[in-house]
């Protein structure tokens, strides 16, 4: 079982998940949202933030039976070895592909400002040693990686500050310009930014006290709205909505016209460092999908690890151009949201049920 | 006769050992007559203090009465000795520092006094970690000297010292060092357990320890604290800590340390918390500045020009103009001078040293620039670096930093600002799983312990210090350090 | 056991070798745009205009200008390419320059061409010439570069002068806004030096109007929300008196009573008289300052009325009200726009005389 060393304490889940949370969605989220709720598609973000705790709740009343459960566990008692078995599987393959989206849309990213003329699979050769590296031994490296990814990264959002003197008021005004049912569907996009947090249903157990680190899991989930919530309104401050549309990454453009006296173009800088918010999400996705599969089929951790950063490696390698890497995302977030909305409530409802009877009929 | 054969028997074993130790050039030999026969003396001129044996063992020799060995024995003022049979023992004592007596007609026993020669270093001022105030005194080769110069500073029944024997051939003493209930028996027992795990036929410092015992011997950062400062090692015993004293060094270890440590002076404990905590964050900000600077330099000109001010690039493009290599090549060549200046400073007795420091700083720089080797505005980084570098009190860890450079460069000048994260973020993985003693090497940043940064980043009042580090899972976390008066004052 | 240690160091030294020929952009090897000028020449072709600095011992900058013509921006770059001497790259562009007929026909295309490149900042200076953009480039004499010298000469008349805030960001936005009509400034040659002489309005991205740069104070207090550091000329046959150190805020007020609204522009104009011709100004304090109040309520009445007229927008009446009213309809308001009856009113207040009584 999992040795007292390996734990961490229930302020982790904190970064965990909100390191899970922050990732490529931040650079721009901005013009996708906007779709429906137009300039007030910043209260949909908060709309989807309360959603995501919800969610959040639902997990941790599954997860709470069982100091040692996940959803290995729970899978096995709900649906039995075979059905569990196979919907783990699918689980870890959609951990896998959250991970190849996020690091190839970074990619992509580094290739449209930087270097058009990278070498993906050649750049990758230098990146998955240190996934490797992160993935292969304790899950407290994991946990490290992700408490730094979200502490050192903040300071990114003080950068947002300097492009503050360009904000327009205007911009936003009228607040609530909208009908609900316009928000809640802008919300339903916002919620694709939060999904990276289903890991929390393997990472659960290396939990100290894991039952008590709820409130720690929503703070995350606090922070990580906040943190959406004021770059959206900053971006809505600072562009009006035709011009959203024609954006791609709204965030980066925000760092355009920051402008220091030994620093030009700060997004230059900020891509760079956005490798730290990055890194945590390909860690933490890749260790869960190894971490479950390992469950599921008692297979080496490391030996897991390196075929499944080798699939990493291909498939990353493959999806190439704004198509692919559009293709990539759009699977990702409907299947996030099939996941998250439909199949968690679901499973949690099932999982209650079975319960019940079982309790019964012992 | 059958006596008188074995008599025969032992003097002719005897005449053997005379004649094998006789090859040895520094073997001395005397022959005394005693009322029972001959008094053979012998030992080996370099590994005894000859000046012992004329004052107390050649007049009691004469002076007194005695019949054999053991009344001889009595009459010797010191302690250890010992009496054998077996004369094949003899030459491997003599190489210890001892002198035989053997009474020829008496028995065949063979009288062992140790007369080692002490020879020690003079207690002096700490060289590497020289501070302008605070004790003067630093470690010298000796263990009980050493041991010695702690005792005195913690004379407390507490102190637990635990001797082990290491090497082989050397067969060095080393103590482990720490107060009891104030100091993790898990600490004491990791570290006691891995010294005697070590197989190696030599230990002539105590950086072959260091070595032998790491978490990770792979890594390149030093994972035990060396200190040669006794009222450092007493004040981190009181902490909770472990030191490892060897025998024949006089660098002391220290565990379970944490990477913040090896930045922390211990000056900063004589001075002002305000002064000392911005001494220290200087100290970290060259440390960065040391590692990241050339790095930075290389990235930004060969792949982000964009991100310098017009105005700067001025400077830059001017400086670089009779420049004809790359980025890369030229801070590869700067980096290198630089260090051939220290290897060369550090290999030389200190006053040529000093002269190569003048002659490679002042004259090969200017030379450099002017033939338009390097530019004007790496050379100040370089030399920037270098020194922020020196910043660090501890030299391995010193070491370390320039060594991490390196790599660093070559990464930055393909994948620019982008290399140079993937690089820090390799870094930081390795941190992160590195372990002193077995306790996380990068607490107290993680795992995150809030109290600890009273002492790490800065330095905090000693009314603030008022828990032992957690790091160490020390077994009192509480200690009194508050002032009685502070408590009267607070309260009214 | 060693075996990943070999593997690691294969794959970092292999990643480091394939990507090793990557063109880089070392500083000296390439030569950096700061200035460029398009201008449209007779046979509907773009004369592109480049300078780079050309950096010279003892810090002094000089700049290399080429200029050729071509019928896309791309085709003028490859033709510069051809003349320079290292790769011309676009990162370091500070000032943009395009002449009055190019911008008579519309600048859209030459603004996407600025931002679609990544390389290219927000904080670029956009202007329109009044003669050749290569003229106005050629005409500056500096030991700095023209790239900083332009970047100066708009910097400090944004911030003290007349001179709006104004760059590709901003007019970017206002170009894509739908709600509000960009301006720039206008640069002519006025002794052989290049000089700020107007403000330049535009319909969409075509120009159609300017105004000069010496009557554009009230423009600039009807533009910006806050002004911080402006400055104010009165002149009437009685005397002169020029306010310093103005500090304005400005909010726009959108009745509707019936079928038309009514836009009242609230200004608050605070300031310091730094030169008065006429005697004991503290004693006249509430004349001079309703001298003022109509003056410029007379001027920004003009302005207005201009804009009006022309069907533009620069002082994004119509976003404000987009932004306070609900009700707002964009149709109806484009059509209502040229006939609304828009009011300035001015509230002024003189804090201060110099040390003077």
């Amino acid at each position: 079982m999992i040795s007292l060393d390996d734990k961490v304490s229930g302020l982790m889940v904190l970064f965990l998940i909100s390191a899970s949370q922050l990732g490529v969605g931040v650079l721009g989220f901005q013009s996708i949202i906007n779709k429906y709720a137009g300039h007030d598609a910043w209260i949909s973000v908060m709309i989807a933030g309360i959603a995501v705790s919800g969610v959040i709740w639902l997990m941790y009343q599954m997860l709470k039976n069982d100091e040692k459960g996940d959803i290995v566990a729970i899978h096995e008692f709900t649906y039995g070895k075979w059905l569990g078995n196979f919907l783990t599987t699918l689980f870890a393959i959609y951990l896998l592909l959250m991970a190849i989206v996020v690091l190839r849309t970074y990619i992509e990213i580094i290739q449209v400002w930087i270097f058009p003329h990278l070498k993906v699979w050649a750049f990758l050769l230098l990146l998955i040693p240190l996934f490797y590296y992160t993935i292969s031994d304790q899950f407290r490296t994991v946990v490290g990686v992700c408490f730094l990814g979200v502490v050192y990264p903040a300071i990114l959002n003080l950068a947002l500050f300097f492009s503050v003197q360009y904000a327009d008021i205007d911009n936003i005004l009228p607040i609530l310009d909208h009908t609900i049912t316009e928000l809640l569907q802008s919300s339903s996009l916002a919620v694709l930014d939060f999904m990276g947090f289903s890991a929390l249903l393997v990472f659960y157990p290396f939990i100290r006290e894991a039952g008590k680190s709820q409130k720690y899991a929503h703070y995350g989930n606090l922070y990580t709205t906040l943190v959406y919530t004021a770059v959206c309104l900053i971006s809505y401050l600072y562009y009006n909505q035709s011009e959203l549309d024609s954006v791609i990454w709204a965030s980066l453009g925000l760092w355009k016209i920051i402008e220091m006296p030994f620093l030009e173009r700060f997004e230059y800088f900020g891509i760079a460092t956005l490798f730290f918010m990055i890194l945590p999400n390909v860690v933490l996705y890749m260790w869960a999908a190894t971490r479950t599969v390992t469950r599921t089929f008692g297979f080496d951790h490391k030996k897991v690890a390196l075929v499944l950063l080798g699939i990493l490696f291909i498939t990353s390698a493959i999806f190439t151009g704004r198509e692919g890497v559009n293709l990539l995302n759009d699977s990702a977030s409907r299947i996030g949201l099939v996941f998250l909305f439909i199949y968690i409530p679901v499973l949690f409802v099932i999982n209650f049920i079975c319960r019940k009877v079982r309790k019964n009929v012992s | 006769m059958n006596k008188k054969t074995s008599q025969k028997k032992i003097q002719r074993d005897f005449e053997k050992l005379l004649r094998e130790l006789k090859q040895k050039d520094a073997f001395i030999h005397y022959q005394r007559e005693h009322e029972t026969g001959p008094i053979h003396l012998g030992y080996l001129k370099t590994a005894i203090d000859t000046d012992k044996l004329e004052k107390y063992i050649m007049p009691r020799l004469q002076e007194y009465m005695y019949q054999n060995l053991n009344e001889l024995k009595d009459h010797i003022p010191f302690t250890k000795t010992e009496l054998t049979d077996d004369a094949d023992q003899i030459p491997d004592k003599l190489v210890k520092s001892f002198v035989f007596i053997y009474m020829a007609n008496v028995s065949p026993s063979y009288l062992l006094i140790p007369l080692p020669l002490d020879e020690k270093r003079q207690v002096s001022v700490p060289e590497v970690e020289f501070s302008v105030v605070g004790p003067k005194e630093a470690f010298v080769e000796d263990i009980d000297t050493n041991l010695n110069l702690v005792r005195k500073r913690l004379a407390i029944p507490e102190l637990n010292v635990k001797k082990l024997r290491v090497g082989t051939i050397t067969k060095t003493d080393v103590a482990v060092v720490s107060i009891a209930g104030i100091a993790d028996e898990d600490n004491v027992k990791t570290a006691v357990q891995r010294i005697k795990d070590v197989d190696i036929d030599q230990v002539v410092d105590s950086s072959f320890i260091q070595q032998t015992i790491a978490d990770n011997k792979n890594s390149p950062f030093p994972q035990l604290l060396d200190t040669e400062r006794p009222d450092r090692i007493a004040s981190i015993l009181v902490e909770g800590k472990v030191a490892i004293f060897v025998n024949g060094s006089p660098h002391v270890l220290l565990g379970p340390t944490t990477l913040i440590e090896f930045f922390s002076a211990f000056e900063d404990y004589f001075l002002n918390w305000l002064t000392a905590s911005s001494f220290r964050l200087i100290r970290l900000i060259a440390v960065f500045f040391s590692i990241l600077i050339t790095p930075l330099y290389v990235a930004v000109l060969t792949h982000h020009f964009e991100i310098v001010p017009q105005t700067m690039l001025t400077t830059l493009v001017n400086s670089r103009m009779q420049v004809p290599f790359p980025p890369i090549i030229e801070a590869l060549v700067l980096e290198f001078a630089i260090e051939l200046l220290r290897e060369a400073g550090a290999r030389l007795p200190t006053k040529i040293g000093q002269t190569i420091g003048i002659v490679g700083g002042i004259v090969i720089g200017t030379a450099a620039v002017e033939a338009g080797i390097t530019s004007n505005v790496l050379l100040i980084l370089v030399a920037l670096a270098a020194l922020g570098s020196f910043t660090t009190p501890v030299y391995k860890m010193s070491n370390t930093i320039r060594l991490i450079r390196f790599p660093l460069i070559i990464v930055a000048s393909v994948y620019g600002l982008i290399g140079l994260a993937i690089s820090i973020a390799y870094i930081m993985v390795h941190l992160l799983r590195l372990t002193s003693l077995g306790r996380p090497f990068f607490a107290p940043i993680f795992p995150f312990r809030f109290a600890d940064f009273k002492d790490a980043l800065i330095r905090l009042p000693f009314s603030m210090q008022n828990k032992r580090p957690f790091q160490v899972r020390p077994s009192k976390v509480k200690r009194p350090v508050a002032n009685e008066n502070d408590k009267l004052r607070d309260s009214r | 056991m060693y075996l990943k240690y070999i593997v690691f160091f294969v794959f970092v030294t292999a990643s480091l070798l394939l990507n090793a020929f990557m063109p880089s952009k070392i500083i000296d090897q390439i030569q950096m745009i700061t200035v460029i000028g398009f201008d449209a020449t007779e046979e509907e072709r773009v004369q592109g205009t480049v300078a780079s600095p050309k950096y010279q011992q003892e810090g002094q900058v000089e700049d290399f200008i080429y200029t050729d013509t071509a019928d896309t921006v791309y085709e003028d770059w490859v033709k510069l390419n051809a003349k320079a001497t290292e790769r011309l790259l676009n990162g370091k562009i500070k000032v943009v320059f395009y002449n009055q007929k190019l911008a008579a026909e519309g600048i859209s295309d030459f603004i996407g061409f600025l931002t679609r490149d990544p390389s290219i900042g927000g904080n670029v200076s956009l202007a329109v010439t009044e003669g050749s953009t290569l003229d106005v480039i050629n005409s500056a004499t500096t030991t700095k570069g023209r790239g900083i010298f332009f970047a100066d000469l708009f910097e400090h008349n944004i911030r003290h002068g007349n001179l709006p805030q104004i760059n590709l960001k901003i007019f970017e936005s206002a170009l894509d806004s739908g709600t509000q009509d960009p301006f720039l400034p206008m640069l002519s040659i006025e002794k052989e030096r290049p000089a700020l002489t107007a403000i330049a309005f535009f319909k969409g991205d075509q120009y159609v109007d300017k105004l000069p740069i010496e009557h554009a104070d009230v423009f600039k207090m009807l533009y910006e929300k806050n002004v911080s550091d402006g400055e104010y000329q009165y002149k009437s046959e009685e005397y002169i008196a020029a306010v310093e150190n103005i500090e304005t805020t400005k909010d726009v007020v959108f009745e509707t009573n019936g079928g038309s609204g009514t836009v009242t522009i609230n200004v608050n104009i605070r300031g310091a008289v730094r030169e008065f011709t006429g005697q004991l100004p503290t004693t006249q304090k509430e004349k001079i300052e309703r001298d003022i109040k109509q003056d410029i309520e007379k001027k920004a009445n003009r302005l207005v009325s201009r804009f009006q007229e022309l069907e533009i927008d620069p002082l994004g009446i119509e976003d404000d009200i987009k932004s306070g009213n609900r009700t707002y309809n964009q149709k109806h308001f484009k059509s209502a726009y040229p006939d609304m009856p828009i009011r300035v009113n001015a509230e002024v207040k003189i804090t201060g005389y110099g040390i003077m009584r």
